[in-house]
């Protein structure tokens, strides 16, 4: 093992407040959430397996698309752990709470033809997008080295996004699978079309991804002005409350009952903007990451630890699989598995790099030799 | 108290606290209501009080005279009343043919007993189908008393309705019909 070290191991997290504290909140909310699921399984067992079976089937890859966002950088699994759990678990239980009295008190301020419009609009964005961002809060208290680009907060509100929707999904196909007169899977089907095959983009992982990179943006960027960096972050909630308020209101309800198509437009046209501006974050964030790559790998390249085509390789997504599928191909799945070990040592370097003070440093040393190894390793496998 | 510990409880505290005060200012507006439920004559002194949170849907569901068309989170309801000299199964039936040729697949639930202005006894059905005009769910309550039919009629999106059938339930009991 090398020397570097970070907050993000189960055993250094364990030496964080921040982390005994959302435990505490984790272990009370899911007396709420976890009776809530057990009651929905003996209520409705075929429809809550289904949305269970279903919500896996669409959550897991999406997930996995988010955490390879950041190539150079995974973030670790511990800490990705924590923000689902945040979001699924914690946020949830807090908003929804925070969500009734929201609407009772606006059921007793104004008109009951207002509130039927636009209460979710106004409710839940402000509730639901503060708890969720009071996980980045957290996730931040418990492991600040973890934040080093906007890209990690891109991926951290994202996956709190995720685990907010995935669990708010499974409470409305049991709604649905409750009330309805039919069978259990006909409701959880047709809601499932509708709540993650047509509308899952433009949902919590889009508001909370975008509210992340402000937040990462405020922490990690502290060359910047504070005005600068409040106002980044200022944008960022506002634009993350907007996407959420635009979806949730009433705009363009006359359109959406016209046939699918026309409701597939409503959608488009509500959640498209904002689904394309956390495109061009994310593209922004992988750019700025690539840099900082090239930066902090510039004194290895050139090495016996990086050759200049290697390092080529190692900054392109696509040429690494493409680089790995070959060796595959001519040297079998051992050597591509040693190969895929290298590669991550390689980068791992930059990562190390950005981390000591001096070239010579022991840690730095001892990933150079974990590299030496595997390329000696990946040799010996004809 | 260690700094390490503050933020993390100054965060907590901003959770709480926020939810004090959704709580506080729900709690200050309870007595306050802007919805006064008035009570609205349908036709030949047969009189609805909508309940808390309804209100007109006359710009969506156009229910002509002797009728008035309520809404609430989804969920539309209309009353009508009608000159009616027979029973209650016949008012039913008769509905029930008016309605059939609006669905396809037109499925009618058994009718069960019910009472409307506190004691006059209706009938109530649950019926469905494919429909452009109607939702998924949809229900019919009839009662004949003094010579008038009074009919109720609401649909909902599938699960809306259901929801909302607390409401419903106590408009068809606050019903004052002439006696």
């Amino acid at each position: 093992m090398n020397g570097i070290t970070t907050t993000a191991t189960p055993m250094r997290l364990a030496r964080q407040p921040a982390f005994w504290v959302f435990l505490l909140l984790l272990g009370a909310c899911f007396l709420l959430v976890g009776l809530e699921q057990v009651a929905y399984l003996s209520s409705y067992p075929v429809a809550w397996l289904l949305s269970i079976a279903l919500l896996a089937a669409t959550a897991i890859p999406a997930g996995l698309i988010i955490y390879r966002f950041d190539q150079f950088e995974p973030e670790p699994a511990a800490l990705v752990g924590v923000a689902l759990l945040w979001g699924g678990v914690v946020a949830l239980t807090f908003a929804s709470v925070a969500n009734s009295s929201m609407l009772s008190f606006l059921q007793h301020v104004l008109p009951a033809a207002q509130v039927d419009s636009w209460g979710a609009a106004i409710v839940a964005p402000i509730n639901e997008e503060f708890y969720k961002g009071m996980g980045l809060i957290f996730l931040y208290l418990m492991a600040k080295d973890e934040f080093n680009s906007v890209m990690d907060g891109l991926v951290y509100g994202a996956m709190i996004g995720l685990g907010f929707q995935v669990i708010e999904n499974v409470q409305y196909f049991m709604l649905a699978a409750g009330e309805s007169g039919g069978g259990q899977a006909g409701p959880v089907v047709s809601m499932f079309f509708l709540r993650v095959v047509l509308s899952g983009l433009y949902s919590h992982m889009l508001f909370t991804g975008v509210m992340g990179f402000g937040f990462a943006l405020f922490v990690t960027q502290r060359q910047r002005s504070p005005a600068h960096r409040l106002g980044v972050l200022t944008l960022c909630a506002l634009i993350a409350w907007a996407a959420h308020f635009v979806w949730n209101s009433p705009w363009l309800e006359t359109l959406m009952s016209e046939g699918t198509t026309a409701f597939v437009l409503a959608i488009v046209i509500k959640g498209m903007p904002f689904l394309a501006l956390v495109v061009l974050l994310a593209v922004f964030a992988r750019r700025r990451e690539t840099l900082a790559f090239t930066r902090l790998m510039a004194t290895e390249v050139g090495s016996d630890v990086v050759t200049e085509e290697e390092f080529e390789i190692l900054r392109s997504a696509r040429r690494r699989r493409q680089t790995l599928r070959r060796i595959k191909r001519s040297r079998g799945a051992a050597a591509e598995a040693v190969l895929r070990r290298l590669m991550r040592a390689q980068m791992d370097l930059a990562l190390f790099r950005g981390r000591v003070d001096s070239m010579s440093d022991s840690a730095l040393e001892a990933q150079r030799d974990v590299v030496r190894q595997l390329r000696g390793r990946l040799a010996a496998i004809r | 108290m260690r700094a390490s510990w503050r933020a993390p409880l100054t965060v907590v505290t901003a959770m709480f606290g926020w939810l004090f005060l959704v709580f506080v200012l729900a709690a200050l507006a309870a007595p306050n209501d802007p919805n006064v439920e008035v009570p609205i004559e349908v036709g030949k002194g047969v009189i609805v009080t909508p309940a808390d949170g309804w209100y007109s849907a006359s710009g969506v569901w156009d229910v002509g005279p002797d009728a008035i068309s309520l809404q609430s989170s989804g969920v539309y309801v209309a009353f009508m009343v009608e000159d009616y000299g027979g029973t209650n199964d016949e008012l039913l039936a008769e509905m029930l043919e008016t309605l059939e040729p609006d669905f396809e697949s037109f499925r009618v639930l058994p009718a069960a007993a019910t009472t409307v202005a506190g004691d006059i006894p209706g009938l109530v059905a649950l019926f469905s189908g494919a429909s452009k005009e109607w939702g998924a769910e949809n229900e019919i309550v009839v009662a004949t008393h003094g010579g008038l039919g009074v009919i109720m009629l609401a649909t909902g999106p599938a699960g809306q309705l259901s929801r909302m059938q607390a409401d419903l339930d106590t408009m068809l009991d606050d019903l004052v019909l002439p006696r």
